[in-house]
């Protein structure tokens, strides 16, 4: 069963007289563990594909299942539930509360969980999440005094915390420079790699969409590539840093 | 999860503390106006229904036998069918002498030491005691104290070396004080325990202190009654007149002792405070219609007691000749009680108006207060729209959304409501000390002004709550 099932899937705006064709028919399978870079221009249709596959949109038309369940047309509750149970966001910029230790941070998610986790299990949660990203001396630092890589280490343990099926990368490297993108993506792969966690990741990079396994091109609301990748690996870099200089 | 919505509250407010400021600013002036108004309104109308207290009857006085209006045809003579003998009138005054005056107090002590007559013009008495004391006490509504007394004129053991031969003995109960309101002036009242063994003590008002013991100071002198040796615990000042003639000095004695000094159990006289002035021509009636069926009257049989309120108590001290004040006030029933009753009501209705009024501008001032709750509330929620998309990404469901901007509402909105009761609370204290106006401060009120606060927290609150909540998190988190 795929983790991710598109089925015709349609998106129409409309602003004000005009409607705007967003997607136009995806259809799209993604399996347990795979890595998928989307790739397209702005305006091309990826945001909005990331959105519906985040549970943050609903499609106009055509039908989305996560897991097996059609949630095409789900509540807002539902789709929150969804979220928060079996999705990991990562976003450009970070999206960390400022004023707001790391801990703290990775525990929001933990709020939303139904039923409520007492407060001394969601530190320990936490904690772990922290750890595996390698930030346990920094779990009481608010964002601003760590690095953008360490910020976006928290992002992902925050990603992490509530153990989801699927991680939804958007942009995860734009505010980050050469060498910290290169961290984050061996983050990433490792994560598909010793956990099985599927991952997809929406960037503009060639680059970075050379660390998937699969590559899908979108352009003007449907796809027009779809291939199978040999992921770069971070020992390919010729900058390649041990993880102790990074950030 | 409350506690959870109270942390992210508390740290919100802190980050902005200037806005948070300004706001508790408003949220307690809001609230403090409420305060400082009820607290004056509520002031208002207590020294309103103090005034009302002091000035307006609540007394009344049951005596043992009937005075009819024929005696005061008949002749000038004193009833004393039942009851004490009537004082403070003119005749009195007549005596050449103070000689003369005792004497004649003697003689009508020693009337009334016989049984009484009883002629075609008197309705036989029975005498009041603990069985009238308690009925009143226990089966009349809206009585607040009740107390009974007794008095009659004493001789003076020899070689005292005061300035008179008799004294007027009246006893007096532990609540007799408070239903007489007397001003305790120096010394002591008797104690519980002393009230029932009946100890060898008395108080004296100060005018009749100054009388027997012109030299100085009253407390701790002696007097010899009937071979006991009273000691002088205590000076006060009796409001209502303490019954001195100007020939007899009274004194005031524990009732166990009086009774025992003139050798009677009843008593002369009930004394009644009723619950407030409204209430006081109802309790008169109920008085008569329970003592009329303990002591068993048919209904064509007059009363063999008499229940007076203050008003016609009062009638003697206005110039009335006290038989035809009982004589008026039996034909004009209840006239001048009637009318006080009146006029307390127009007067409490009169403070319950200015204090609404007050109150419904210090409401205005909470709505003010409100609305800088929902300014605040409303650029927090656009300040932090990115925020509020985050945590709908993250599984936020729009009532944790809503929740959580709700409680940051109110407890700001609660915050402003304890600076401003604070607040409110000083400046009742200056109103009291500073301007000596009336004030007073109710729990239930401070409590109504936190409910206040609180609720005004959620009415304002909401809104902005509710725009929160229904953000769509795909704007939401793009939002900068």
């Amino acid at each position: 069963m795929p983790v991710i099932s598109l089925q015709n899937l349609k998106k129409v705006y409309k602003l004000g007289d005009n409607t705007v064709n967003a997607l136009r028919g995806v259809s799209l399978d993604i399996e347990e563990g795979e890595f998928v870079a989307i790739t397209g221009p702005s305006g091309s249709g990826k945001s909005t594909m990331m959105h519906i596959l985040g549970c943050l949109d609903r499609p106009t038309e055509g039908h989305y299942l996560l897991n097996g369940n059609d949630v095409s047309n789900l509540s807002r509750d539902e789709l929150a539930d969804i979220r928060n149970r079996q999705i990991g966001f990562v976003f450009q910029g970070f999206n960390l509360l400022p004023r707001t230790t790391a801990a703290e941070n990775v525990e929001v998610p933990l709020l939303y969980s139904r039923p409520v986790l007492p407060a001394s299990e969601r530190r320990a949660r936490a904690l772990e999440a922290l750890r595996a990203m390698g930030l346990t001396d920094r779990a009481f630092h608010h964002p601003s005094q760590l690095s953008g890589g360490q910020q976006q280490r928290v992002a992902i343990a925050r990603a992490l915390v509530n153990r989801p099926t699927l991680i939804l990368a958007d942009e995860p490297t734009g505010n980050l420079d050469t060498a910290t993108s290169i961290e984050v993506m061996r983050l990433l792969q490792e994560l598909r790699e010793k956990q099985k966690i599927t991952i997809v990741l929406i960037t503009h990079e060639p680059d970075i969409a050379a660390y998937g396994t699969r590559i899908i091109a979108v352009r003007d609301g449907i796809i027009i590539s779809d291939k199978p990748n040999v992921p770069r690996r971070v020992s390919d870099e010729p900058e390649a840093l041990p993880l102790a200089a990074v950030g | 999860m409350m506690g959870i919505n109270l942390h992210m509250a508390l740290r919100a407010l802190l980050q902005n503390q200037l806005q948070t400021a300004l706001t508790l600013c408003g949220m307690s002036v809001g609230v403090a106006m409420v305060v400082v108004v009820s607290g004056l309104g509520l002031g208002a109308q207590q020294r309103i229904e103090d005034q009302i207290e002091s000035a307006g009857p609540t007394l009344i006085t049951v005596r043992a036998g009937n005075y009819r209006p024929a005696a005061i045809v008949t002749s000038g003579q004193q009833d004393s069918s039942g009851g004490e003998p009537p004082e403070g009138t003119g005749s009195e005054e007549s005596w050449n002498s103070w000689e003369e005056a005792e004497s004649a107090a003697v003689a009508r002590e020693q009337a009334r030491a016989k049984t009484p007559v009883m002629d075609k013009y008197r309705t036989p008495a029975d005498p009041l005691d603990s069985a009238e004391l308690a009925l009143i006490d226990g089966q009349v509504a809206n009585v607040r104290a009740v107390a009974g007394t007794l008095s009659g004129n004493v001789t003076l053991d020899a070689g005292t070396g005061l300035p008179v031969r008799i004294t007027r003995v009246a006893g007096f109960g532990e609540a007799w004080p408070e239903i007489r309101g007397w001003d305790l002036l120096a010394g002591r009242l008797p104690t519980a325990s002393e009230h029932a063994a009946g100890a060898p003590l008395l108080l004296v008002s100060h005018d009749v202190a100054a009388r027997l013991w012109p030299a100085g100071d009253a407390l701790g002198q002696q007097l010899g009654l009937k071979g006991q040796t009273l000691t002088v615990v205590g000076v006060i000042r009796d409001t209502q007149g303490d019954g001195s003639s100007v020939i007899v000095p009274t004194i005031h004695l524990p009732l166990a002792m009086a009774q025992r000094l003139l050798g009677r159990s009843t008593y002369d006289e009930i004394i009644v405070r009723s619950a407030s002035v409204g209430t006081t021509t109802q309790v008169a009636a109920d008085i008569k219609l329970a003592l009329r069926q303990l002591h068993a009257l048919p209904d064509d049989t007059l009363d063999d007691f008499r229940v007076e309120s203050q008003s016609v108590s009062a009638m003697p001290s206005m110039g009335m000749d006290p038989r035809l004040a009982r004589a008026v006030h039996s034909n004009v029933v209840e006239f001048e009680q009637e009318s006080w009753e009146e006029m307390a009501k127009s007067l409490r209705q009169a403070g319950r108006t200015f204090t609404l009024l007050l109150a419904a501008a210090a409401a205005v001032s909470l709505v003010v207060g409100g609305i800088g709750v929902m300014n605040i509330m409303l650029v927090s929620v656009a300040a932090r729209t990115r925020e509020i998309g985050l945590r709908m990404a993250l599984g936020a469901r729009m009532q944790d959304v809503m929740l959580q901007f709700l409680v940051e509402a109110v407890v700001l909105a609660a915050i402003g409501g304890l600076l401003g009761l604070l607040l409110g609370a000083g400046g009742l204290l200056v109103a009291e000390y500073g301007l000596a106006w009336a004030t007073a401060i109710s729990p239930t009120m401070l409590l109504a002004a936190i409910a206040m606060a609180v609720s005004t927290g959620v009415i304002f609150g909401y809104s902005p709550a509710r725009r929160a909540a229904s953000l769509d998190p795909v704007v939401a988190l793009k939002a900068e």
